[in-house]
């Protein structure tokens, strides 16, 4: 089931109705949420609530073994069966086919052809999330930071949150799991706050990422575009990606907010970072705290000297790159991300770094350029493609469309910065807590005629729901 | 064991079921009040916005928001414009894209391209030619150019058709409620139609969004080339089941009240010309050639226009295609040449002699 669909409102209200009716019985609203989460998840294929139950079960299992097991090679025992199986399940769907293509192109590059078999595999959606969300859980109950779930029912609500299951936020287990074992209290803050953040998550869903959407599209089709078009698709398209996936974000925080729950934010007006560094505190803030506390931090961090410490955060983007889907162009988003932070601690550790300050506009500046030249890659089909795309920014000439393309990107970028001042200027809490219901209302109507006038213009899906 | 590991523990029991989960202790009359006033200003603007379209205030449609309503807005103005044209192109997107406005110019015929993209009937292209014969003066000449695959379509669109009534300003309103979505039913699609669309560029999508990129473009281009458009696809010859069975041509029952309608809308003493247009060769049955002479003869005789033109070829090489009904630019060139040379010369198509019933 996807947010942007009239299916998902029903739901949303039927499930808001049953959620009412189960107040007095707490087994009943872990069982609603449970049964919510498996029918919102199996509306998109049935099939595939078998594999969430099934790697869910292996991790539940292994969670309670940890926890009860005092030996420490056996409490290591369960946590590699627990890694295992869930690094099986995601390389199995994800990753299966590609890697064998790769290695057929490799071996065909090397002039020794070989028959490896062609895995066509379907992926299930929101795997990556889930699975990191499920290995989070037995590795902080191997390291003692949450207690193991021993409610079955309850850990699979927390598991399997429709509204955070398929595209995140990625949660750890000790901030939501005890929201689930405590009795949650809808509070005016939390009721006032979720309406505002769906409906702000579908206005830059629905108006902006969707307004960018066929822009983007033009400007990627290969051999169509070439000069200034390049430039300005790449920045639509990082615009298209935030506001798909903020918005997102925000609609999910939103709907659990009117269930009770609490949800991380997951994005901090990114494309306001003044340098890379910076940019990874504010954007997919769940996904790059989990690669900095389960990759990066485990590697040695930076406690083992300037070129491991390079070494470390370019492996952990090159994984984080890897983890967004089976393509060599995520690899090299991956690098290009990870080459830049690399570049940006070492330059920091300097002298010359230490004592020179870099305007902020200037460091703005690179670090927009550094994001957008990942963002090529991000979008492009392919490797080849993008750099063919590099090159026709001054190969090919712009084509007599491009005035067009500008005056299309620039108000959906303006927008985009307007609504970044305004979230940082009133966040959601201040605007619950603080704003007479007229504003609040009179902004919601406003965004919601935007969001009336855009809906189903385009057709529904998130771009993370692919990861 | 590592220093940074603690002690696990398992969680709480779980929580008994007759305890409470959750309850709720927001003001409702906040909510209330906040979602009344929400969706109770969403609905007085579409109050409004349905009463500016009732009234007229909200102006015409920009038609641009798509590239029929932008092909069909150009033709319209091509055809109400001042221009030397003393010839017309009318039909359906084999004429939009297989006449060559440019080659016929430089040929000394100044014509002007009235074909369009849409699923129209021959009696909806009748009205962009009456519209040119309305605006221009001297001897006329409509050419009626369509692919025999029109010629069996199924009922024209309801929505192309209401766009061309917009486009051609007819005098009834060219607004009616519309509700298959909540954008329509506020009125609020319409005034995007009628704002946005002239403020903001529509991109498009596919080979046209390629060579043309938004609808404004393609208009600013349909506009300098007298309103031909080029087609950008690559013909796959590759026979598929579909193809086959399309490549059975015959004429709709309809036809023949379309045609009459259609020949009651050009003025008298102008003359009419029909042309069927070519098929590439992957796709022509054995007697195509016959077939078509045979349906042009018939179609051309519910027109009072002149039967098959001989000059012309029925069948092209697949190079020559985009499609199986548009040619590639170059190969559209050459057959306007052909067409250039055929107009020239004087020569006319044989009166029909056969009569085949439909």
């Amino acid at each position: 089931m996807i947010f942007n669909s009239n299916v998902f409102l029903v739901f949303l209200a039927v499930v808001s109705l049953l959620y009412w009716l189960v107040r007095h019985r707490a087994t009943r609203r872990d069982w609603l949420i449970l049964g919510a989460s498996l029918g919102f998840y199996g509306w998109w294929d049935w099939r595939f609530v078998g594999l969430l139950l099934l790697t869910g079960g292996v991790d539940f299992g292994c969670a309670l073994r940890i926890a009860t097991e005092t030996r420490p090679e056996r409490r290591r025992r369960w946590l590699w069966l627990s890694l295992l199986s869930n690094l099986a399940s995601l390389g199995y769907f994800k990753y299966a086919g590609f890697f064998a293509d790769s290695a057929a192109a490799a071996l065909d590059h090397l002039g020794l052809s070989a028959p490896l078999p062609v895995l066509r595999v379907v992926l299930p959606a929101g795997i990556s999330f889930y699975t990191f969300q499920a290995l989070s859980y037995t590795v902080d109950v191997y390291r003692g930071h949450v207690a193991a779930e021993r409610d079955p029912i309850r850990y699979f609500a927390f598991l399997t949150f429709f509204p955070q299951l398929v595209a995140g936020p990625i949660e750890r287990a000790s901030f939501l799991l005890p929201q689930f074992r405590q009795p949650r209290e809808i509070t005016q803050r939390l009721m006032a706050q979720g309406l505002w953040l769906i409906v702000w998550g579908f206005f830059l869903k629905g108006v902006i990422a969707d307004s960018l959407a066929p822009l983007v599209d033009l400007a990627f089709q290969p051999g169509a575009a070439g000069g200034s078009v390049i430039v300005w698709g790449t920045l639509a398209f990082g615009g298209q990606i935030y506001g798909d996936f903020a918005g997102y974000s925000a609609i999910a925080r939103g709907v659990a907010n009117t269930l009770g729950f609490e949800l991380s934010a997951n994005f901090a007006q990114p494309y306001l970072a003044e340098n890379i560094q910076e940019f990874w505190r504010r954007w997919h803030q769940s996904l790059s705290s989990w690669f900095r506390d389960y990759v990066y931090l485990p590697l040695g961090g930076d406690r083992k000297g300037a070129a491991r410490t390079f070494a470390h955060v370019l492996v952990t983007f090159l994984l984080a790159g890897l983890w967004h889907g089976a393509n060599w162009t995520f690899v090299v988003w991956g690098l290009c991300h990870g080459v830049a932070l690399g570049v940006f601690r070492l330059w920091r550790a300097s002298t010359l770094g230490r004592g020179l300050r870099i305007p902020s506009a200037v460091g703005w500046l690179l670090t927009l350029s550094v994001v957008s030249l990942g963002w090529l890659f991000f979008r492009a089909a392919s490797v080849g493609q993008a750099w063919d795309l590099i090159r026709a920014i001054w190969g090919r000439p712009s084509p007599l469309w491009s005035e067009s393309y500008a005056l299309a990107v620039v108000p959906a970028l303006a927008a985009i910065g307007a609504s970044d001042w305004f979230q940082r200027r009133f966040p959601p809490e201040t605007v619950a807590t603080t704003w007479d219901w007229r504003w609040r209302a009179a902004i919601q109507g406003g965004l919601l005629i935007a969001i009336v006038t855009q809906w189903g213009r385009v057709p529904p899906g998130f771009i993370y729901f692919q990861f | 064991m590592d220093p940074s590991i603690r002690i696990p523990s398992i969680g709480p029991e779980p929580t008994p079921a007759n305890g409470p989960s959750h309850s709720y202790s927001f003001d409702r009359k906040d909510l209330v009040r906040n979602l009344a006033a929400t969706l109770g200003l969403l609905l007085v603007a579409g109050i409004g916005a349905l009463g500016l379209l009732w009234s007229g205030w909200a102006g015409r449609p920009a038609l641009l928001g798509d590239p029929d309503a932008t092909i069909l807005g150009t033709k319209a103005r091509l055809a109400s414009g001042i221009s030397e044209a003393r010839m017309a192109f009318v039909g359906d997107s084999s004429c939009l894209i297989n006449v060559d406005i440019p080659t016929l110019r430089s040929a000394g015929i100044d014509a002007v391209n009235l074909g369009t993209l849409s699923y129209l009937g021959i009696d909806d292209f009748g009205l962009l030619a009456q519209r040119f014969c309305a605006h221009h003066t001297g001897p006329l000449e409509v050419v009626l150019v369509v692919h025999p695959e029109c010629l069996r379509l199924a009922q024209p669109s309801a929505r192309h058709r209401t766009l061309l009534a917009t486009a051609l300003d007819s005098p009834e309103p060219s607004w009616r409620f519309r509700r298959e979505s909540l954008a329509e039913a506020l009125g609020f699609e319409d005034l995007r139609e009628r704002w946005m669309d002239r403020v903001l560029p529509t991109p498009m999508r596919g080979g046209l969004g390629g060579r043309y990129g938004f609808t404004r473009d393609l208009q600013r281009e349909l506009l300098r080339q007298g309103g031909t458009l080029e087609e950008t696809a690559h013909y796959d010859p590759t026979p598929t089941a579909a193809s086959v069975a399309s490549a059975e041509y015959r004429i709709a029952p309809r036809i023949r009240s379309e045609c009459q309608r259609f020949r009651t809308r050009l003025p008298g003493g102008v003359s009419l010309r029909l042309i069927l247009s070519p098929v590439p060769r992957s796709h022509a049955l054995r007697n195509h050639e016959a077939t078509v002479a045979g349906m042009s003869d018939t179609v051309a005789g519910w027109l009072g226009a002149p039967g098959s033109d001989h000059a012309l070829p029925s069948i092209l090489p697949d190079a020559d295609f985009g499609t199986p009904t548009h040619l590639r630019p170059e190969a559209a060139r050459r057959y306007t040449r052909r067409l250039a040379e055929s107009m020239l010369s004087g020569s006319q198509p044989q009166p029909p002699n056969r009569r085949p019933s439909p």
